[in-house]
């Protein structure tokens, strides 16, 4: 585009001019748009102040109140799906190094010296809580990791339909490490669904069967201290992962490694090298980059606000960014 | 066929979902609440399959007398006791319902309430209760100067310690405004800096899960 402006502007001023060009784009269409794009918002602006809303509540049957979402979703989308063509066009991929996750195959290849299992435990929550799906993510490639060791996996549950899939998930991760042996149906454990039973029951594991390595990838609650101080007891070297920002702290206090929020949904894309998935840890980048200058912007715009209280400007611009965010 | 057909159905939920979230059209709003409905319903159904997990691991374990096989007996007998004095309490309260003006009455002192109320409670509340002196040994544990994160984190928390209580502002009158501004800006930035992060990262997960991207629950 900027190379046809200037190439427009160099013929016009060859011709003698025919006009004045635009400096940074040679199409009617795009001065257009431009134009449009500055009427919207000198109108946003102007309406702003008034009291009124900017934008209505309602618009063709969607809810405007959740437009930022919307907005972020899209974003998401189109980045992903650019990001996902570039990366099957051959382009590398490239993940940082999270200790974390390094950590996992470390702690089964203790189990394995030891000769002692691995406990996993895919979060507390039912499988319609996201973390549980990363969480079951992650448990595939444990028990990969797990088969081609050698080393018995035990997976305790709060849920029987996070069970179901946890069984599938260790059967299926076996046959294709080889090992379909080291599927054991006893070492899936359903204890309970309230939540301090389940927790009992885990620490019961703990200081019974005394597993090397403890895995808990998932949501956690209150008893995520209580689990982390038994397998720490029991002498386990513990991984953990969630994004409860709540729990996380009694996470990294007691756990030899953590995975924090983004890590831990990153994890699967990490083990798995998958193109299609690292593509989406790429596309969260970006958006988390747009998010950043949003709120960089917001935070110019407040400050030069509380700076200077009679500029109308700058007033209406931090109303309206308050509106629409 | 067998791998494509859960894709789909998980396509199909996941994008109605999407929808009613931003969608003000009724239609949409009555299917997806249907949809969740099922949902409910599926999940209700799967608790049998957790009971009978527990049984066929524990009752293996009790006839082949493996250790500890006194425990895995007590819960048997323990699971058992109150699924049935669950169903009995509720079938009373149904005939009374009944019999009655057709209103739902709970009764009460039951055996159900009895073993509730003293044996289950105060056990949960036991294992809660433990949290307090796992604290105490987390940060006995950790809160230790071994590098400049770990000398960070030990310095906040004997802050927001000391000024949480009574005896920091006796100490020094400035404890209590350094803990409140600690938790206030710094602590209330890194926490939303994570859940942004971390919100992302579930926008990021759900539509790889909803689009087949990615399939943990059908592995293999």
């Amino acid at each position: 585009m900027n190379g046809q402006g200037n190439q427009q502007m160099r013929t016009r001023n060859a011709r003698g001019s025919e006009g004045r060009t635009c400096c940074f784009t040679g199409s009617v269409g795009h001065r257009l748009f431009l134009a449009l794009v500055a009427t919207g918002w000198a109108t946003a602006l102007s309406a702003a102040p008034a009291g009124g809303r900017v934008l209505p509540r309602e618009w063709n049957y969607i809810d405007l109140e959740k437009l930022p979402v919307l907005i972020a979703l899209v974003l998401f989308a189109s980045a992903y799906a650019f990001l996902y063509y570039r990366t099957k066009a051959g382009r590398p991929m490239r993940l940082r190094r999270l200790p974390g996750i390094d950590a996992i195959e470390e702690a089964i290849a203790r189990a394995t010296e030891m000769g002692r299992p691995v406990l996993f435990i895919p979060g507390i929550n039912d499988i319609d809580d996201i973390q549980t799906l990363a969480g079951i993510n992650i448990l595939s490639h444990v028990a990969y990791i797990a088969a081609e060791y050698d080393t018995p996996l035990i997976v305790a549950c709060r849920r029987s339909v996070v069970l179901t899939i946890s069984e599938e998930v260790v059967k299926a991760s076996s046959l294709a490490a080889g090992r379909p042996e080291n599927y054991i149906p006893n070492n899936m454990r359903y204890l309970s669904d309230d939540q301090f039973a389940f927790t009992a029951g885990v620490n019961g594991i703990m200081l019974r069967e005394r597993p090397a390595s403890c895995i808990y990838q998932g949501c956690f609650y209150s008893e995520s201290l209580i689990l982390a101080e038994t397998g720490y007891v029991s002498g386990a070297i513990q991984v953990a992962g969630t994004a409860n920002v709540a729990q996380l702290p009694f996470f990294v206090a007691a756990c030899d490694f953590t995975l924090i929020g983004e890590e831990f949904f990153a994890a699967s894309a990490y083990l798995s090298r998958d193109p299609s998935v690292v593509a989406s840890i790429e596309a969260s980048d970006w958006l988390k980059m747009i998010y950043l200058i949003v709120i960089l912007v917001g935070v110019a715009l407040a400050t030069a606000a509380a700076g200077l209280p009679h500029s109308q400007t700058i007033l209406q611009l931090v109303e309206f960014l308050k509106e629409i965010m | 066929m067998r791998n494509r057909i859960p894709v789909l159905i998980s396509a199909f939920v996941g994008i109605f979902m999407i929808l009613k979230y931003f969608s003000t059209a009724a239609t949409i709003k009555r299917v997806a609440d249907e949809l969740e409905q099922w949902g409910v319903v599926t999940l209700s159904f799967s608790i049998v399959l957790g009971v009978l997990n527990l049984i066929k691991i524990n009752l293996k374990a009790v006839m082949e007398r493996k250790k500890d096989w006194g425990y895995k007996l007590l819960l048997l007998v323990s699971m058992f006791t109150m699924m049935i004095a669950g169903g009995i309490k509720w079938y009373r309260e149904e005939t009374l319902a009944q019999s009655g003006d057709g209103s739902t009455t709970a009764i009460k002192n039951t055996l159900f309430d009895f073993m509730f109320d003293h044996v289950y409670f105060p056990l949960s509340a036991t294992i809660f209760a433990l949290l307090a002196f796992y604290v105490a040994s987390a940060a006995f544990r950790a809160f230790r100067a071994k590098n400049i994160h770990a000398t960070l984190l030990l310095v906040a928390a004997v802050i927001v310690m000391i000024g949480r209580v009574p005896v920091g502002g006796a100490i020094w009158s400035g404890f209590p405004w350094l803990q409140e501004w600690l938790m206030t800006w710094p602590n209330t930035a890194g926490q939303r800096a994570i859940q942004i992060g971390a919100a992302i990262g579930m926008i990021a997960t759900g539509l790889r899960v909803i689009f087949g991207i990615e399939k943990p629950y059908l592995k293999g």
